[in-house]
């Protein structure tokens, strides 16, 4: 961990705001969505442990439109 | 065409209700900003993880700063692809499996506003995605390496402009056509499968629409401009208009298809 003062924290910074703006609308959303495709609780694990694309799965196969 | 303002509004309510106007586009931006880090951080990540042996020295060579937008270009060639896909290949055929159809083709409707306001908001979508993206990348670039000079990269984000536009003209068209598994599968076949095989066998052949990704590159790069460019971008966008007219016949024949619920 003796390194980490020496990430640039401004320069990654963009890039960790929109992770986490995904994932809180992923998560939004889900807990507003009547029926997913599988479990929804599954979905709450991909959307919070894979980094871009658990989110990314859950908007394009997760969601059941109505 | 008054219906085209309301069908308009129509779409554009469901891409805010369904989200895909704020996760696209947010999509496209992380890559704009992570292949730049990406490349910038690489010595030290093959450093810190790559296992390599104590002492070893790896040459980097200079990168060229168009070199690291073109590597952006490339994850939105296909991650790009993939999400743009999943998120508009059913925008026709699913409203004729779940029902939504019978409500609209039950009124005597223009299919060219029906069908002109799908494809008016899948573009807005797309360009709000592609365009920050792009110029996020460039801007990265240029703060970790050096600039790409601003008219080689707007024309290159001109000429790239026009292969999207190609692009969603053919996922809205066959989701006109076919149902949406079919045009999920052929989407994806037109845009990801077809320039694999085009890399392969179609180096004798220079204008066709898949070559406009790499001739805006090149532009970039070297800022020369061939006939072949213009040819291709005119041609591009005869093929775009046809299918453009294509797809409207598409939906309006296959209104039959749709599932009465």
């Amino acid at each position: 961990m003796e390194t980490l003062p020496a990430i640039p924290w401004m320069i990654i910074a963009p890039l960790l705001i929109i992770q986490f703006i995904l994932v809180v609308v992923a998560l939004i959303d889900l807990s507003k969505i009547d029926r997913t495709n599988g479990p929804k609780l599954l979905w709450v694990f991909l959307i919070i442990f894979i980094n871009i694309i658990g989110p990314i799965l859950y908007f394009t196969v997760g969601r059941k439109q109505a | 065409m008054r219906s085209y303002g309301t069908f308009l509004w129509k779409e554009w309510t469901e891409v805010t209700r369904n989200f895909k106007l704020l996760w696209i586009p947010l999509v496209f931006l992380l890559f704009g900003f992570s292949e730049p880090l990406t490349s910038y951080y690489l010595p030290d990540i093959l450093e810190k993880f790559g296992n390599l042996p104590e002492g070893t020295v790896i040459p980097i060579p200079h990168i060229d700063p168009a070199e690291v937008i073109a590597a952006t270009v490339s994850q939105y060639e296909f991650i790009g692809m993939i999400v743009l896909v999943a998120a508009f290949s059913g925008t026709i055929s699913k409203e004729r499996q779940n029902g939504t159809a019978t409500l609209i083709y039950a009124r005597p409707i223009s299919f060219t506003s029906y069908y002109l306001a799908k494809w008016t908001v899948g573009v807005i979508v797309t360009f709000l995605g592609v365009v920050p993206g792009l110029f996020i990348s460039w801007w990265y670039t240029g703060m970790l390496f050096e600039y790409v000079e601003i008219e080689k990269f707007f024309s290159f984000v001109g000429i790239y402009l026009v292969w999207w536009l190609f692009v969603l003209t053919v996922i809205v068209t066959l989701s006109a056509w076919f149902r949406s598994a079919l045009a999920t599968v052929l989407s994806f076949a037109v845009v990801i499968l077809i320039p694999i095989i085009l890399s392969f066998v179609g180096n004798y052949w220079p204008m066709h629409p898949w070559k406009l990704t790499s001739y805006a590159i090149a532009w970039m790069r070297d800022g020369v401009d061939s006939n072949d460019i213009w040819i291709t971008i005119g041609l591009t966008v005869m093929i775009s208009l046809f299918l453009l007219w294509l797809g409207i016949i598409g939906a309006k024949v296959n209104t039959k298809k749709a599932k009465i619920s």
